[in-house]
């Protein structure tokens, strides 16, 4: 392990390099400052583009500006907002950890059972009057474990993730039915304190859990941005013999990031615990797809090496918005599922579409 | 403040259309069982009272829904109001956050009235009590957070149509003992395809307690919402245990998995079952199932926007109804053909 500390920072310059050209390649990264210079006016424009996000955060704007006309004013209400946000914070989290975790080259479809199972464990403490802030420390370190246990077992096993986190998600579900024996665990009021500054109201219908996601969101953007280590994340999921050779640590890179990955999901059940007071083995079962399509429509690559946080927001947001926005628009919920899958394919089309176009003018 | 919206123009047609409904709800052939449940936009003679939000859990591929939907349709178009059903979709199936995000929404866009299912005790708490503090009538149907179905502080409504699930235990129980001659010490075996599930839970409380007094002690065996995964532990059970005195199920899946698991034994068992549908509509009349209980979700679709339109148009309190049980056997199951057709079972 000692030579993955070798020249971190031309393993940086190879993680720039790794995606050359690419929309999301780290620029921003106090490293790879350099090009700017060398940028003329039409390549300024083509450097906005290159900011994956600035495509979807109008597709974004424009969908909750076509909302809120047709829903006559109930779509951009503080009180619609309030319960968006929430779904969106709960959501938001689980996609920061995957996009995080994409960006590294892997999937993690675990973090549904992960985080059922972690905050039934959390919730059964809490019932059984152990300190809440011990309860959320087990919740964490479940997902710790759970997600150093998907990493170990795709690296050392060298199993796809896609098959290993296939693997984990039956085997979490099934060990949350057999421990709970299936039931909805109910925290009756007068609930912790704890629980309320994980997801409890902070101003009308705006919860604390939003802050959560924000900020988790802000500080993952920095690291991923901003450090030596961001930097890995994009060399693992770039090319990885040249990381590998550029002396990034790619296997602790990796489980570093499924660590991470199974702590946010954990999080993420502990948070929406907060919100609901209640959590069943069911409660997780829709994130390991839906963080999936919020990371990927928010620009992060499904074969790793791009990617960014705002993006991973953005994308969640979008997703949250569809549902309360068709149905404020009258439109039946039927068509959710449906037009998720169209933004989908579309957000990616445009990804590509605009990865060309860049390529093209440079 | 929505009271003070309507007039007494408003109210009087309103009160003709009810009654127009409730004379003919037995024989109409206006709707169609297929009806699509969703997009439940019809004749609006009453649209000026704006929307009514139909808020479930129903996963949308679960067969015991589409009557509950159909019902709120059917009394929507009756009563020519705009009813627009909410469900989760089914890669949300049993998220409860999807639900209450759901019914954050249709409290956001300050509707004439919601009608929903509140499955636990504290998830639906803060939506409700928005919807209180904005004087949007709420009424709950099918899942109610306490077994009697009455609401409280945390979770205010203004009445619970349903059957209570405790009590619909009791009657499966009651009902099983006398049509099989139950006696103490008979063997009973409970099953539970679904243990996640709040109300099959109550349910086998109520079958447990009315049994208890009679000397006879259910064992429950755990199975899956999956009908073959299902059927084969029903399968493992009952080849090891050949003499039981009768087979209790607590829903249309647990029907369905013994009615299967008995097929592959080739043995006949005396089974009592729980809701109904087209399949348990047949297992009753071939002698697979000799009873069913039923809780009419047709009913508590319709009942739920009927009481939330009389209490837009003329200020009725809406009040607890229970819409079961009701017990079905070979004897009066064929009468309720029509219905079951009409309904969508």
């Amino acid at each position: 392990m000692t030579a993955d500390r070798r020249e971190p920072v031309k393993a940086a310059a190879i993680a720039t390099g790794s995606t050359p050209g690419g929309p999301a390649a780290p620029v921003p990264s106090g490293h790879g400052t350099a090009p700017t210079s060398r940028l003329g006016g039409g390549q300024l424009i083509f450097r906005l583009i290159r900011q994956r996000e600035a495509g979807i955060v109008g597709v974004g704007a424009l969908l909750f500006i076509i909302f809120s006309v047709l829903s006559h004013g109930d779509f951009d209400s503080l009180e619609n907002w309030g319960g968006i946000s929430s779904g969106a914070a709960e959501l938001g989290l689980v996609t920061v950890g995957v996009s995080l975790l994409m960006i590294c080259g892997e999937f993690d479809l675990s973090v549904g059972a992960n985080f059922s199972f972690a905050a039934l464990v959390m919730a059964t403490m809490i019932q059984d009057h152990y300190p809440a802030l011990e309860a959320l420390l087990v919740d964490l370190a479940i997902g710790a474990g759970i997600g150093l246990l998907n990493g170990l077992v795709t690296v050392f096993l060298n199993i796809p993730s896609f098959i290993t986190t296939l693997g984990t998600f039956f085997l979490w579900t099934g060990v949350t039915l057999i421990v709970t024996g299936g039931e909805t665990v109910t925290i009756l009021p007068p609930a912790p304190l704890m629980l309320s500054v994980l997801g409890g109201t902070l101003t009308g219908q705006i919860r604390t859990e939003v802050l959560w996601w924000l900020g988790i969101a802000a500080v993952a953007g920095l690291v991923l941005h901003r450090t030596v280590t961001g930097n890995w994340f994009y060399a693992v999921g770039g090319k990885r013999s040249a990381a590998v050779e550029a002396g990034v640590p790619v296997t602790r890179t990796r489980i570093l990031a499924f660590m991470i990955c199974g702590v946010l999901a954990a999080f993420a059940g502990a948070v929406q615990l907060g919100h609901l007071g209640s959590m069943s083995a069911s409660f997780g079962t829709t994130y390991q797809l839906e963080a999936i399509a919020a990371a990927v429509v928010g620009g992060t690559a499904l074969m790793g090496g791009r990617g960014s946080m705002l993006g991973a927001v953005v994308g969640t947001v979008i997703l949250e918005m569809l549902d309360s926005g068709l149905i404020l628009s009258g439109v039946s919920p039927y068509w959710y599922e449906s037009v998720v899958g169209v933004i989908v394919i579309l957000a990616v089309a445009m990804y590509t579409g605009l990865g060309r176009l860049t390529r093209g003018g440079e | 403040m929505w009271r003070r919206r309507l007039t007494l123009s408003l109210a009087v047609p309103a009160a003709a259309a009810v009654a127009v409904a409730g004379c003919s709800s037995s024989s109409s052939p206006g709707t169609s069982s297929s009806s699509s449940p969703a997009a439940a936009t019809s004749s609006t003679s009453n649209s000026s009272l704006g929307t009514f939000y139909f808020v479930s859990h129903g996963c949308p591929t679960d067969p015991f829904w589409p009557p509950v939907w159909n019902g709120a349709t059917d009394a929507g178009k009756r009563l020519g109001i705009k009813v627009d059903i909410l469900h989760i979709t089914s890669s949300e199936c049993g998220s409860t956050a999807a639900e209450v995000s759901l019914l954050d929404t249709a409290i956001a866009a300050h509707p004439a009235g919601i009608a929903t299912t509140v499955t636990d005790g504290t998830s639906f708490s803060s939506a409700l009590q928005t919807a209180a503090k904005d004087n949007i009538p709420v009424v709950v149907f099918n899942s109610a957070p306490t077994a009697s179905g009455a609401p409280s502080s945390a979770n205010p409504y203004l009445a619970y149509i349903g059957q209570q699930n405790y009590s619909a235990g009791e009657g499966l129980a009651t009902e099983a003992a006398k049509e099989f001659s139950l006696a103490k010490g008979a063997s009973v075996v409970v099953i539970d395809h679904e243990p996640t599930n709040i109300s099959l839970t109550q349910r086998l409380e109520g079958v447990k307690a009315a049994f208890k007094p009679m000397g006879i002690t259910p064992t429950v065996v755990n199975t899956s919402d999956d009908v073959s995964s299902g059927a084969s532990i029903v399968s493992s059970y009952l080849t090891t245990h050949k003499s039981l005195d009768a087979i209790l199920t607590l829903g249309t899946t647990g029907t369905d998995e013994v009615a299967e698991a008995q097929a592959s034994a080739g043995t006949h068992f005396k089974i009592g079952a729980m809701d109904l549908d087209s399949t348990t509509l047949s297992y009753i009349e071939h002698g697979t199932v000799t009873f069913t209980v039923d809780q009419q979700p047709y009913l508590e679709g319709y009942l739920s926007i009927v009481e939330l339109f009389l209490d837009a148009t003329e200020g009725a309190s809406p009040v607890s109804i229970s819409t079961g049980p009701v017990f079905l056997t070979s004897s009066n199951v064929k009468a309720l053909g029509k219905y079951v057709a009409h309904t969508g079972y």
